[in-house]
């Protein structure tokens, strides 16, 4: 174990209030209502059922079929009857409704296996294989970000990776459970980083973990030795957000990811500690269908790391928590979460806290928005060395072109510019704003692009048909008058020859005719393939 | 939604307002209590003027005038003033500060040009032979200028004679007026009274105000970057042409002491809404006032300059911003080890 040598750019010591679950064990919760799993998991394809309302399934049975490289399939994560297929309030700020498979759980909880060696579980699998099994097994980034953990791994294996990082950090204030899961189950981590080390076969493995946890840095110190990969673990200062994938790097490694590239690019691989237990659960062929989320904050009487079914919904787990009250849910972190509109949405695999706290009459509010005096404290503890407030002068006047020049999309959305700003400006609010302002100019762009190419498709398709159909013509024409010159010449008895060289002449318009019909069928096929492609 | 700290706008400007007493003081005891008085007469008259203005924009009244950025615009101007200037001077400044440099740009924020600047301009440019007036140093020697003394300068009941008889020009016009007359640094100086390191009492001054920028600095209201680089570039120019040539231009620390140097590096070129913003952009701004201050001074119409160097780069600092930012993280392309 040593201390991280490097650092980045500002940050920030927002209060930490870990102390209400940092010491409480990660507890099992037994679904008994019902559980609702949605289809979308966090990426914009939408998966396909693929059992039907009354069917009996069984815990860990696959529940989806996605055909999108970028989407994994959902899970039962209990015995159970499907009830119903249909949509229902999603994990997202706007509160939208997503098609979901809604399960009558027969209350069952989570599993704790048997630990197995890893290279046994590796036997005689290539890592397509094993990238495959994670996929199947529903495995995304369990940090926040929700990128998919094969598809990682993939373009991990395409470039030789160097470093593997470990996350560890968990820099946002209020959330313990990665805390809990490195304390209480570092084996499964370190076994999960044997399986990532026999796949990348990294030059170095790191496991970074902020100072604040030094049960969780002790725990990880003695399970590393015990394995024969070459793991070490890093002690980083506790500063948010140094759990972001670019700032944790910075403080690893001293090198930046290149604008608009991905980590990978430059040999480098990270992975959320409790993202690596779950490929060692996968690798046992047990599929990703709980996770530990912390449920902290005063309007809970039983705050806690709890282990629950991925589709739980949010009220079940509060009502569990002792929670009587009218509260307000933040999902995710105080710094990145986001209030949670409707309590009947259900935990998703990206979902590590839920704040609790009892409502307040909204005229107490005490934060009031003034204008922005340039004090540029934002600059100051911008991560990505950004310049929060020209950006903001730049979102304020929906001037989006200028806010991409100001490098709006190497924003993370920290929040850090937003905690610090004097003039209680919701900063991020804005670029969050820009930013969907921008993709939704961009997807327009490219659907208009679709649709023009579409057009000329057609146009070009109907002028061929056009000559096509005249060319038919003609050669039918030219063909009924050769005929009728042979027939002639038949019955003015003018001998075989000729009649062979009509029949000759017949055959070649004939095969003209087919050719032409071949050359208008293959343009046609590509238009067809195109559409089907949209 | 994420959560704001406790840092708000009232709390930064209130820091500011603390950490100028030690300079206020100073002033007050070398040139007698008109400096407090003028604060006296510039508080009450800024938050009336801007209320006004706020009342007829339709804009809160108690959030705006609670950001006391307009009683930090009053300060600012009071402490620029000459000692005896006349009350109906101090509010005419003060109201062209709020009403027109600050409230009629969109208050807060929006105005391009540090308000008490220009309330101090104007009233240069129109009443030049009061703006320039100072009283001799006292506090040192003895008494101060008496508070019934500066009360009837300034309120206009004194005998005109009296004001004239008390008052004289400032070290650094001194300087200037025995310069252009042919005399050497040190024959200048050996005319004007002794301090010890540059005018007297100026210096005490200024060493005030810098007390109260370094709280400033230290508790992280302002970063060093502009007040350090004024102070540089200032220094620097006068330390070029002291070099080139001792008998005619006056050492980097008279400067660096004289006129009202600190109170505009740490209290005036700081002011954000003014400044630049980015960490280069914000050094080359600094060392612009201190430059220009030093030019001026030195070669100008004028004794001392801050306010018309501040101006002057405050017309640049949106230019500035706009040639030095930072590069982002990941910015610069990634050399292969």
């Amino acid at each position: 174990m040593r201390d991280a040598r490097y650092s980045f750019h500002g940050g920030i010591h927002p209060p930490e209030e870990k102390a209400l679950t940092r010491d409480l064990p990660i507890t099992p919760f037994k679904n008994r209502g019902e559980v609702v799993i949605s289809l979308n998991q966090g990426i914009r394809a939408v998966n396909r059922p693929i059992v039907q309302v009354g069917d009996q399934v069984s815990k860990g049975q696959r529940l989806s079929e996605c055909f999108n490289p970028l989407t994994v399939p959902v899970h039962a994560p209990c015995n159970g009857t499907v009830i119903a297929i249909e949509d229902r309030p999603f994990t997202h700020p706007s509160g939208f409704h997503s098609p979901a498979i809604v399960l009558q759980a027969t209350g069952c909880g989570p599993d704790s296996p048997e630990p197995r060696p890893v290279s046994e579980l590796l036997k005689g699998q290539n890592p397509e294989e094993i990238v495959n099994q994670i996929r199947m097994a529903g495995i995304i980034g369990l940090g926040g970000a929700g990128f998919p953990t094969a598809a990682k791994l993939r373009s991990g294996t395409e470039t030789k990776i160097e470093t593997l990082i470990l996350n560890g950090m968990e820099c946002e204030p209020r959330i313990t459970c990665d805390d809990r899961l490195m304390r209480e189950r570092p084996q499964e981590i370190i076994r999960g980083i044997e399986v990532l080390d026999h796949l990348l076969q990294p030059k170095e493995i790191l496991i970074g973990i902020e100072d604040n946890k030094p049960e969780a840095v002790e725990a990880m110190a003695q399970a590393i030795q015990q394995s024969d990969s070459n793991i070490e673990v890093i002690r980083c200062p506790t500063l948010y957000p140094s759990g972001g994938e670019k700032q944790l790097i910075q403080l690893l490694t001293n090198r930046e990811v290149p604008s608009g590239k991905h980590a990978a690019q430059i040999g480098i691989l990270m992975q959320n500690v409790a993202t690596t237990a779950a490929i060692y659960r996968a690798m046992m062929g047990q599929p990703l269908t709980h996770r530990v989320v912390t449920i902290t904050g005063s309007g809970v009487d039983h705050p806690g790391n709890y282990e629950a079914a991925i589709g739980t919904p949010v009220h079940e787990l509060l009502e569990m928590c002792g929670c009587d009250k009218t509260v307000s849910v933040t999902l995710g972190g105080p710094m990145m979460g986001f209030p949670l509109q409707d309590l009947n949405s259900p935990l998703t695999k990206i979902s590590n806290c839920l704040i609790v706290e009892p409502q307040e009459e909204p005229s107490k509010s005490t934060t009031q928005t003034r204008h922005c005096i340039r004090c540029a404290a934002c600059s100051d503890v911008c991560p990505a060395k950004l310049l929060p407030q020209q950006l903001f002068w730049a979102t304020q006047a929906r001037d989006f072109d200028d806010a991409e020049q100001l490098h709006l999309f190497d924003c993370i959305e920290c929040g850090c510019c937003t905690h610090v700003c004097p003039s209680q400006i919701p900063l991020v609010d804005y670029y969050r704003h820009a930013k969907g302002v921008l993709r939704n100019q961009q997807q327009e762009g490219i659907k208009a692009e679709q649709a023009r190419k579409r057009h000329e498709f057609r146009d070009t398709r109907l002028q061929r048909e056009k000559e096509e159909k005249a060319r038919k013509l003609a050669a039918k024409k030219a063909a009924l008058k050769a005929k009728e010159e042979a027939k002639q010449k038949t019955a003015s008895d003018t001998g075989e020859k000729d009649e062979k060289k009509a029949a000759i002449e017949a055959a070649v318009a004939r095969s003209k005719a087919k050719k032409a019909k071949a050359q208008a069928a293959q343009p046609l096929n590509q238009e067809s393939n195109h559409d089907a492609a949209q | 939604m994420t959560p704001h700290n406790s840092s708000t706008t009232s709390k930064e400007m209130a820091t500011v307002i603390l950490a100028m007493i030690p300079g206020l003081f100073a002033l007050g005891w070398i040139f007698g209590p008109g400096v407090w008085i003028h604060s006296a007469i510039a508080v009450p008259t800024v938050i009336i003027g801007e209320a006004i203005i706020l009342l007829m924009r339709g804009r809160p009244l108690m959030q705006e005038i609670g950001d006391l950025s307009a009683i930090l615009t009053a300060l600012l101007l009071a402490a620029s003033l000459p000692p005896l200037l006349p009350w109906w001077m101090v509010v005419l400044g003060t109201l062209f500060a709020i009403m027109l440099a600050k409230q009629l740009y969109g208050g807060l924020g929006q105005n391009p040009f540090n308000p008490a600047m220009v309330g101090y301009v104007i009233l240069l440019i129109s009443f030049p032979r009061e703006m320039t007036s100072w009283l001799p140093p006292a506090g040192l020697e003895g008494a101060a200028i008496s508070w019934p003394t500066a009360a009837a300068a300034i309120f206009g009941t004194a005998n005109p004679e009296l004001i004239d008889a008390l008052s004289g020009a400032t070290p650094l016009g001194g300087l200037k007026a025995s310069l252009i007359q042919g005399l050497t640094l040190n024959e200048s100086l050996q005319q004007l009274p002794d301090g010890i390191l540059a005018g007297p009492g100026w210096e005490l001054i200024n060493l005030a105000f810098l007390l109260g920028g370094a709280i400033l600095i230290l508790t992280r209201t302002i970063s060093w970057h502009i007040p350090v680089s004024v102070l540089v570039g200032l220094g620097g120019m006068a330390a070029i042409f002291h070099a080139i040539d001792p008998d005619s231009y006056a050492t980097p620390l008279y400067h660096l002491l004289s006129g009202g140097i600190m109170l505009g590096a740490f209290f005036i070129a700081t002011d954000p809404v003014t400044a630049s913003t980015t960490p280069m952009g914000r050094i080359w701004f600094g060392a612009g006032v201190g430059v220009l201050d030093y030019i001026i001074r030195t070669w100008g119409g004028y004794p001392d300059a801050v306010a018309f160097s501040v101006l002057l780069m405050n017309m640049f600092a949106p230019l500035i911003d706009h040639f030095t930012q930072p590069t982002i993280y990941g910015g610069k392309e990634e050399v292969e080890s």
